[in-house]
């Protein structure tokens, strides 16, 4: 074992965790090197120099109680903090479904608002898929305030139809 | 610390607190003496670090010791505290020329300790904060290199590195180190 290995093992060494063949390496190298020697006596006295003054240097002290009182408060604040919304929790709870439940209703309500009119002036049958319709009037309310949602034709023996619009209100 | 007031922690009820604060208060503060440059910060460290400790007592899962996690914790407020230091001191040194109180006289005009002492608490603060970390808990924890390097979560061989460091910049800080060593013996 060299000087400089024994340098990287020495606090392992102090601390007895090096592994039986190390030990026996750097014990053996110690008996022979006086640098080495010198260096562990002066690192193990060090260490307790340092320990000792460090130990001493706070031997009285004690935490004032001030720190308590304040490490108390926050935590309190802290508590009152997280606690809060499981308090409002309902509350919550509340203010989020009361909102939705009276959108569902006013949907139910316009659902059965929908008015089924038959009125049809003139249809014009296209050659692509659609109807156009048209209409001058129709026995339904202000067209401001409804639109057409779906409009269909139910056809009788012939020639004649009837057209049937499904009004939404928009307003 | 029995497991009923961990318990009442983990609630969030902050009178267990003061079970954990009269078991480690003591520990924890003296530790924070040495990681600060004064008593005042020490002892804003250590409610730091039991308020932090508070708000993440969730998450303790008991794989280290209580003590153990919160001195993690105090690590970590020392280290936030070196960053708030540095930016506040470049801010201050922008706008004017720098008038920092001796820390260790502000810490020393408490204590009353020999001159080795003295020399030791002003080489610790010229020391790098990870370096004075090694030295807290080699010389005032007494732990050995693998606790070492769990408590700071870093490898035994940085421990050692860092370790070798720290002592060769106190050796360096007080150069008649041997007189004292032989006034000791």
């Amino acid at each position: 074992m060299t000087c400089k290995r024994m340098g990287r093992d020495m606090e392992a060494y102090l601390d007895g965790t090096l592994s039986p063949g190390r030990k026996a390496g750097f014990d053996n190298h110690l008996e022979h090197c006086a640098a080495c020697q010198t260096n562990l006596f002066r690192r193990q006295r060090l260490g307790k120099m340092i320990s000792g003054s460090l130990q001493k240097m706070v031997a009285g002290f004690e935490p004032p109680a001030k720190i308590l009182r304040q490490v108390l408060r926050s935590a309190e604040n802290e508590a009152a903090k997280s606690a809060l919304p499981t308090l409002l929790w309902p509350k919550f709870a509340a203010a989020a479904i009361l909102p939705l439940l009276a959108l569902a209703l006013f949907f139910v309500f316009l659902q059965k608002k929908n008015v089924k009119t038959p009125a049809a002036d003139f249809i014009e049958r296209r050659p692509a898929s659609y109807l156009k319709l048209t209409t001058t009037h129709f026995a339904g309310p202000s067209s401001r305030e409804w639109s057409v949602k779906r409009a269909f034709v139910k056809k009788s023996n012939g020639e004649a139809g009837s057209l049937t619009l499904e009004l939404t209100r928009t307003m | 610390m029995n497991s009923d007031s961990i318990k009442k922690l983990r609630e969030g009820e902050p009178q267990a607190l003061a079970v954990l604060y009269d078991e480690f208060g003591g520990r924890i503060y003296k530790s924070a003496v040495f990681l600060a440059d004064s008593r005042e910060e020490a002892e804003d460290m250590v409610q730091e670090t039991f308020v932090r400790a508070f708000r993440a007592m969730r998450r303790f899962e008991g794989r280290s010791s209580l003590y153990t996690w919160l001195y993690r914790i105090l690590l970590n407020v020392a280290h936030d505290l070196i960053r708030k230091k540095y930016v506040q001191k470049k801010f201050a040194s922008m706008n004017r020329v720098e008038e920092f109180a001796d820390p260790i006289e502000k810490l020393s005009a408490s204590i009353d300790h020999d001159q080795f002492a003295q020399s030791l608490r002003a080489a610790l603060a010229c020391q790098k904060m990870k370096h004075r970390q090694v030295i807290v808990l080699r010389f005032f924890e007494e732990l050995k290199l693998d606790e070492i390097s769990a408590r700071l979560g870093i490898s035994i061989g940085t421990v050692k590195s860092r370790l070798h460091h720290a002592l060769k910049g106190i050796k360096k800080a007080i150069p008649n180190i041997e007189q004292y060593a032989n006034r000791c013996d």
